[in-house]
């Protein structure tokens, strides 16, 4: 769904551009979407039982037109974007591989441990379901290392009611 | 740090109850009505009660983050077989009047208030219920009104108050 959206924006805003163009108006300049949370998660496909609610969480150096015409976008498939996305922390050392490369766009996602470390770190009550899973069926190496580095207690995680 | 034995122990126990009917129904009717996306679980389109849903929330907070705006909105999507809770009351309650909420089993009112306004008629928040009494002349007017002009008590009232908003216009 992402990658057909990102290319529905990116066509749009090809359009608008010749009519800036036209108008003898500043066109829209690329610009970058990081795509973060449950959202990365489900489109990395990883292995977890994953449950999203339909906000999507992005963050982007896009301005206001791109803003609104990607929030009319996704609301065609009943999503909306997150308000709270630009609070969303990350480590900083974060990587992101290339999901989607087009002509005025190019949209990362997030790598699945550091969104696993953020969702720990940050909201461990609500997610410690798919932290349990993910240690469970053995996580990488990054992972582990990222732990250590920020100190997750998982004994937290085992407090299960 | 990470002991694998005990989180695998750990992780079966949240296994069971996810495979639990009521979490898989629960879950499978929110995906069915757009509201949550799973990786595991199909729609359903089957009946669940809202008990059931407060139970599987226990698992996943994010049904306990729809349930407020869905009692309130998509008052069909559960099956009301009981009384409302006492917690789930007093946060509707909160909404309906405006007033300052409390956190949802664990919930914050940030996470639970965006989706009423989302869930249902889109950007339409719940009225507001206020309460004022009226004086015997203030009735009778009203009355004669209503009669006169075969508008509702509150679209009258909606009248006015949008005639005396446009009256002291600054």
């Amino acid at each position: 769904m992402l990658k057909k959206l990102f290319k529905d924006l990116d066509n749009w805003i090809q359009k608008t551009n010749k009519e800036l163009v036209k108008e003898g108006l500043p066109t829209i300049k690329p610009f970058y979407i990081k795509v973060l949370g449950q959202t990365a998660l489900i489109e990395s496909k990883i292995k977890l039982s994953l449950f999203s609610t339909m906000d999507v969480d992005m963050y982007s150096d896009c301005n206001y037109l791109v803003k609104k015409e990607l929030e009319r976008l996704l609301s065609k498939h009943k999503k909306f974007l997150d308000g709270f996305s630009n609070e969303i922390w990350m480590p900083k050392e974060t990587e992101y591989e290339l999901f989607y490369e087009g002509k005025s766009l190019k949209a990362y996602l997030a790598k699945a441990e550091y969104v696993l470390i953020s969702k720990a770190l940050k909201a461990p009550e609500k997610n410690k379901n798919v932290i349990l899973e993910y240690v469970s069926m053995g996580p990488s190496e990054l992972f582990l290392k990222l732990a250590k580095k920020y100190k997750i207690d998982f004994k937290d995680f085992y407090d299960i009611k | 740090m990470i002991s694998n034995r005990k989180t695998k122990n750990v992780f079966s126990k949240v296994s069971i109850s996810k495979s639990d009917p009521r979490f898989v129904r629960t879950v499978g009717k929110l995906v069915g009505a757009r509201l949550l996306e799973s990786t595991t679980i199909k729609p359903f389109k089957g009946n669940v009660t809202l008990q059931d849903a407060l139970w599987a929330g226990q698992f996943e907070p994010r049904i306990l983050e729809l349930i407020p705006a869905i009692v309130l909105k998509k008052r069909n999507l559960f099956q009301l077989k009981e009384p409302l809770p006492e917690d789930l009351a007093a946060v509707l309650q909160g909404i309906i009047h405006g007033e300052e909420t409390k956190t949802f089993r664990g919930v914050a009112p940030r996470l639970y208030l965006q989706w009423v306004e989302r869930i249902g008629h889109k950007g339409k928040s719940p009225s507001l219920l206020k309460t004022y009494r009226f004086s015997n002349e203030d009735v009778r007017l009203l009355n004669e009104l209503k009669n006169r002009t075969t508008l509702k008590e509150i679209e009258i009232i909606r009248t006015a108050l949008e005639l005396f908003h446009q009256q002291n216009r600054s």
